[in-house]
């Protein structure tokens, strides 16, 4: 089963991508923050990631960054393709964040879509 | 399943019933238990995969609406149809929890961003209804309404500068919408500019009014201190000046004064009193534009204004061979004004049409009224005043780029900042090649 | 003739006032300071009319106008008060009270307009 790591700071919303993850047939990781994402993604290899972009002391932007570093050092850290949830008026602050550069990145997606919508993308990027 | 437990229960039940009438006692017991035992398993399973789940969901959906959290996912344990809506539901909760935490970060944010703003600014904003109630504030207006700070809501009764205090109340009982207003506070004898703006508050349907409280004691001081200077300097020329035109008035009325040198006192004295005007002028404008001129409230005579200000330029005028005259449809009026400022404002609009108009030219004052206000204009054969600059040229400083030389730009000015004063309306019209014409109006004083 | 009497501290002004008034035929006394004015109102030979300063080092301008007031024999001599400073209307009002101050002016008046003024109050 392909595993799923969903990051985000507000518990609300891990729950949510948890339980829709699940019942679409994946295998749910999630992590509150940065640190413990960098964690699970060293330990459980997921096969794709769901990243908030605002999140208190450790952004999106910044946990991807510490994500390719340490790639660069540990080359059988597969590059896992991910998304990042954004805010509505993230589109005035994205010059500063290029996610488009980064290789592994796929699509942004605002808040709140419906999940439904993000788990049909996914489920068109990974196998289940 | 269900379907096929009933399908057997009801194909037994049909079988014993037939039976009943043919068969023998032993198949009858073996068949009734077999109906009995499937009718156990059948409830069993309905009360699992039905009546059970469906409790579930009803309790799950009350604590829900409640607290609007979930604190653990309806299991899925009914039939399939039941799971369904189990899935659905917990979705749809799921979802729900996350958009109201959502939101209200949101909220928060927005809320913190506008608190940052409000308490950075160094200006005191207030934002009250109609009934008196603080709606919003910073800190800093707290301080300077003083107010202590409470944990409920405050009322303008809280507020303690009593200078204040009667200012928002004059202004919630005035029926102006917005305006400025300077403010002293004796408290920090600083000086305060108050604006406020009354709008209706959507979300609680009522008035409200917004004050911004900024501290310009600087400014007014530097305005003083640049009064003070102009003052100090053009005062003490005054005098000297006086005693020039005094000395100058005697020669002229001396009888053994010869016709030659009469002459020259007429060209000293027209030059004098040009620089008298300047004087005056300067010294009026830093009055006249922070609006502390004290304006004198005596009855004018219009022909008599207009005669004194043709006879002060008519050397000049006679110099340039420029007709100088009072147009023939000029009315005499009588009406209430300051005496010297008017002199002041129809020399500078001659002497303006003076510099600019060529040989030969004409230059006519005339006079007219209508119920509220009385009218004076002055009419010259001079270039005109190309569209864009018929503004502008009423500003300080500002002159025509092809008049670079002539004079400091501070007469049309000058001549604005008193009609307003006055409060009149000055303005000019004109077409390139055709002359201008300026024209000012002044109220009429009830009464006249 | 008809006598002027200016009280004022101006050496210039009052100078000036002499010359003038003199040419178009007025006699003029001149006091330097309003104690000295005083005095000089109460001559044999009485002013017609009265020029007299406001800001003086000794008695002021108010205080001399108020005795002339209050003595007999001067209350009915016409009093033009001439202030060198600008036009307040406070100290207009002040000195307007006094019944025997005729008008409030300022020193830079046109010197011709004040001898119309002196001509309508006294004659020539």
């Amino acid at each position: 089963m392909s595993m799923v790591l969903v990051i985000d700071d507000q518990e609300s919303i891990l729950s949510l991508f948890s339980y829709v993850l699940q019942d679409a047939g994946f295998q749910p990781l999630i992590a509150h923050n940065g640190i413990e994402a960098l964690e699970l993604v060293k330990s459980k290899k997921p096969d794709f990631m769901i990243v908030d972009f605002s999140m208190p002391e450790m952004n999106g932007w910044d946990f991807i960054k510490e994500l390719n570093k340490i790639s660069l050092r540990n080359p059988e850290l597969k590059a896992i393709p991910y998304i990042v949830m954004t805010g509505e008026d993230f589109m005035s602050q994205s010059r500063e964040f290029r996610f488009e550069e980064d290789r592994n990145f796929k699509r942004y997606f605002v808040k709140m879509t419906d999940p439904q919508e993000i788990i049909e993308y996914i489920s068109k990027q990974i196998k289940k | 399943m269900m379907f096929y437990i009933v399908l057997i229960n009801l194909f037994l039940l049909f079988s014993l019933s037939y039976s009943l009438f043919r068969l023998n006692d032993h198949i009858l017991i073996s068949l009734l238990s077999v109906c009995l035992i499937s009718l156990v398993f059948f409830s069993f399973y309905l009360y699992q995969k039905r009546i059970k789940p469906i409790s579930a969901i009803i309790e799950s959906i009350k604590d829900f609406l409640k607290t609007h959290s979930l604190q653990k996912i309806i299991p899925m344990k009914g039939d399939k149809e039941i799971n369904f809506i189990i899935n659905n539901l917990n979705k749809m909760m799921l979802e729900l929890q996350a958009f109201k935490s959502f939101h209200i970060d949101q909220v928060v944010d927005e809320r913190n961003k506008s608190n940052a703003v409000m308490n950075t600014i160094s200006d005191s904003v207030l934002l009250i209804d109609s009934s008196g109630e603080v709606i919003h504030h910073n800190l800093k207006a707290l301080g300077i309404l003083k107010i202590e700070l409470k944990t409920k809501g405050f009322t303008i009764s809280d507020i303690k500068n009593e200078g204040l205090l009667n200012l928002i109340n004059d202004v919630i009982n005035s029926k102006e919408q917005k305006g400025n207003i300077e403010f002293e506070n004796k408290d920090d004898r600083k000086f305060y500019l108050i604006s406020f703006s009354k709008f209706r508050i959507p979300s609680i349907k009522k008035d409200g009014i917004f004050f911004v409280m900024r501290d310009i004691t600087v400014e007014k001081e530097i305005q003083k201190t640049k009064e003070d200077f102009f003052h100090m300097i053009t005062h003490d020329m005054r005098a000297p000046l006086s005693t020039i035109r005094g000395y100058l008035e005697i020669i002229f009325s001396d009888k053994n004064t010869s016709e030659k040198y009469s002459r020259y006192i007429e060209n000293i004295n027209y030059s004098v009193n040009k620089l008298a005007g300047m004087i005056d002028d300067i010294l009026n404008m830093t009055k006249l534009e922070g609006k502390r001129f004290p304006i004198k409230k005596e009855p004018i005579y219009s022909k008599e204004l207009a005669e004194r200000v043709i006879l002060s330029q008519k050397l000049i005028a006679k110099l340039k061979e420029i007709n100088l005259y009072i147009d023939k449809d000029f009315e005499d009026i009588t009406f209430i004004s300051d005496n010297t400022l008017l002199e002041r404002v129809l020399i500078n609009l001659v002497g303006n049409s003076l510099k600019f108009t060529p040989k030969s030219g004409e230059i006519k004052i005339g006079c007219y009224n209508d119920n509220e206000k009385v009218y004076f204009y002055v009419s010259d054969t001079g270039p005109g005043i190309p569209e864009d600059k018929r503004k502008s040229i009423f500003e300080k400083y500002v002159q025509m780029e092809e008049h670079r030389e002539m004079g400091f730009g501070l007469g049309l000015a000058m001549c604005k900042s008193a009609i307003e004063n006055l409060g009149g309306e000055i303005w000019v019209e004109s077409e390139l090649g055709k002359g201008a014409k300026f024209i000012f109006n002044l109220p009429k004083e009830k009464g006249t | 003739m008809k006598k002027i009497l200016i009280i004022d501290d101006s050496v210039e002004f009052k100078e000036m006032i002499c010359d003038y008034f003199q040419i178009i035929g007025y006699k003029v006394e001149k006091a330097d300071n309003g104690t000295d004015g005083f005095k000089k109102a109460l001559d044999t030979e009485k002013p017609d009319i009265i020029f007299l300063d406001v800001m003086m080092p000794d008695l002021s301008g108010i205080e001399v106008l108020r005795r002339l007031r209050e003595e007999e024999k001067t209350k009915n001599i016409p009093v033009l008060i001439l202030t060198g400073s600008n036009f307040d209307s406070n100290m207009d009002k002040l000195f307007k009270m006094e019944s025997n101050c005729r008008d409030f002016l300022s020193k830079s008046i046109s010197l011709p307009i004040l001898a119309k003024l002196v001509k309508n109050i006294i004659g020539e």
